[in-house]
């Protein structure tokens, strides 16, 4: 297995609170890689900082053995989905999906263009193409969230809690679209309290508290048989 | 003295009616150029300061624009007329009406700058980050998604902003513009009555306001035209 992603001795603190506790991590291509824990262990914040939204105290991120700065590099190669799905209010679904590919000139704006027709008709949303992002339901948002960092073609893609603010009867759809992602190969990072759907899709799952990484393991060692008193306690007050 | 004999004293007899429309035409370009300079300036200075605020880049910037602010928004705005003309371009051979436009649209952008400022704050952290994590730079950012949606936002203060900056152009007489309320004076010191002098000029303001917010108002309506569709 190749590694993509290597965390080195990651630090985070905000002021004089340290949020991440020398983190130390590997993601293999194709790894699909699954944080759970408590809030407030620090899960979201790590994410964050794997793509500089969150500029990491002390530590390394090395992608492909190149460390890591905050620069366009980086983004195109880490896509990243956001709980609250942040689409532009200001453009419709088809240019929410085409502006960044467009200004880092990443594609051509027909290219762009062409390839967002596709990914749009890929999660059945081809005919809102001209609709503001109000108009869609939040199981849509999220999915256009996903195909807009898709476009970019990232060798990683990061998803903080993507299901955390839907409805209910919303969740599945985003969650098959994750699923139909992650078969095409990605790799992907994904923080979640849906427990079931990570069983069901990580190769790697991570148990983190208090900013620090307490156990790792195939979803059947962290769900079936948790090592750590804490891990144990987690599963018991999810169940 | 009848009140129509009155009006033809004031605005028909040596052709007087001429000193209002040379003040109608100075009142509107001064305050239509001082507006562009302001809006465009005030956009800019608004940049700064955010981006200083949001990544600590641009110090000496960030600090001369705020200082500018500070001044700008402390002094009378009479009183930067008067130093912009007698004091800065004192040995100058230079137009009133640009020193005009340069001084109204000076004080227009330390305010518009505010509006602005407060507009780009409006917006949710989310769609930075977003635009961040797919690789926009910062320009870009505030280009294509922010400003669209903070002007948005402030529009109804801007407008508030456009109207104060015509009717403060009322004080570019101190410095000899003949604008709307100079050339009333002049024609009232000829006539010793300032009843339709001075009525005509508020009327004059009234109409310019009145047409300004209703400009506004169809600007307004026309940049939530999207929004308006998720109701119908």
């Amino acid at each position: 297995m190749q590694t993509l992603l290597k965390v080195e001795n990651l630090y985070k603190s905000f002021g004089d609170i340290e949020v991440l506790h020398n983190i130390n991590f590997e993601i293999n291509k194709g790894d699909i890689v699954v944080i759970i824990g408590p809030s407030g262990s620090g899960k979201s914040t790590f994410l964050r900082c794997l793509n500089f939204l969150e500029k990491p105290t002390n530590g390394k991120i090395l992608l492909n053995e190149k460390e890591m700065k905050d620069n366009l590099e980086l983004h195109k190669k880490i896509g990243m989905v956001f709980q609250s799905f942040n689409l532009f209010s200001n453009l419709t679904v088809l240019e929410n999906i085409t502006l960044a590919p467009i200004k880092t000139k990443q594609l051509s704006e027909k290219e762009a263009q062409n390839e967002a027709m596709k990914l749009l008709r890929m999660i059945g949303l081809e005919d809102k193409k001209d609709v503001y992002p109000d108009n869609l339901s939040g199981g849509q948002k999220q999915r256009v969230a996903i195909i807009r960092s898709l476009i970019m073609n990232p060798e990683i893609m990061l998803f903080d809690e993507p299901t955390s603010a839907l409805d209910p009867e919303m969740i599945e759809e985003v969650l098959t679209l994750m699923k139909e992602v992650a078969q095409k190969g990605m790799t992907m990072v994904i923080v979640t309290h849906e427990l079931d759907f990570a069983n069901d899709i990580a190769n790697k799952v991570v148990f983190m508290d208090e900013g620090k990484i307490v156990e790792t393991g195939t979803p059947t060692e962290i769900f079936k048989n948790p090592k750590t008193e804490r891990l144990k306690e987690f599963l018991s007050k999810i169940k | 003295m009848s009140i129509v004999d009155s009006f033809y004293q004031s605005i028909i007899v040596d052709q007087r009616y001429q000193y209002i429309l040379e003040g109608l035409k100075n009142t509107l370009l001064i305050a239509f150029f001082a507006l562009f300079l302001g809006l465009s300036l005030g956009i800019l200075i608004a940049l700064i300061r955010n981006s200083y605020k949001e990544t600590k880049k641009h110090k000496i910037l960030n600090i001369l624009c705020t200082f500018y602010v500070t001044i700008i928004r402390g002094t009378p705005t009479v009183l930067q007329l008067m130093i912009i003309y007698y004091v800065i371009f004192k040995q100058v051979n230079i137009s009133v009406i640009f020193v005009g436009v340069l001084s109204f649209g000076l004080n227009s952008a330390a305010y518009v700058s505010e509006i602005i400022r407060a507009g780009i704050e409006s917006i949710d952290k989310g769609q930075k980050e977003a635009a961040h994590s797919l690789g926009l730079n910062y320009l870009q950012l505030m280009r294509y998604i922010i400003l669209p949606q903070a002007i948005k936002n402030v529009l109804p203060a801007l407008g508030n902003e456009f109207i104060t900056l015509l009717k403060e152009t009322s004080v570019a007489g101190y410095i000899g513009i003949i604008e709307l309320v100079k050339a009333s004076d002049i024609i009232a010191s000829n006539t010793y009555d300032y009843f339709f002098p001075l009525i005509i000029v508020a009327i004059i303001y009234l109409i310019l306001t009145l047409g300004l917010s209703k400009l506004l108002k169809l600007l307004e309506r026309k940049m939530n035209l999207h929004a308006d569709v998720v109701e119908s």
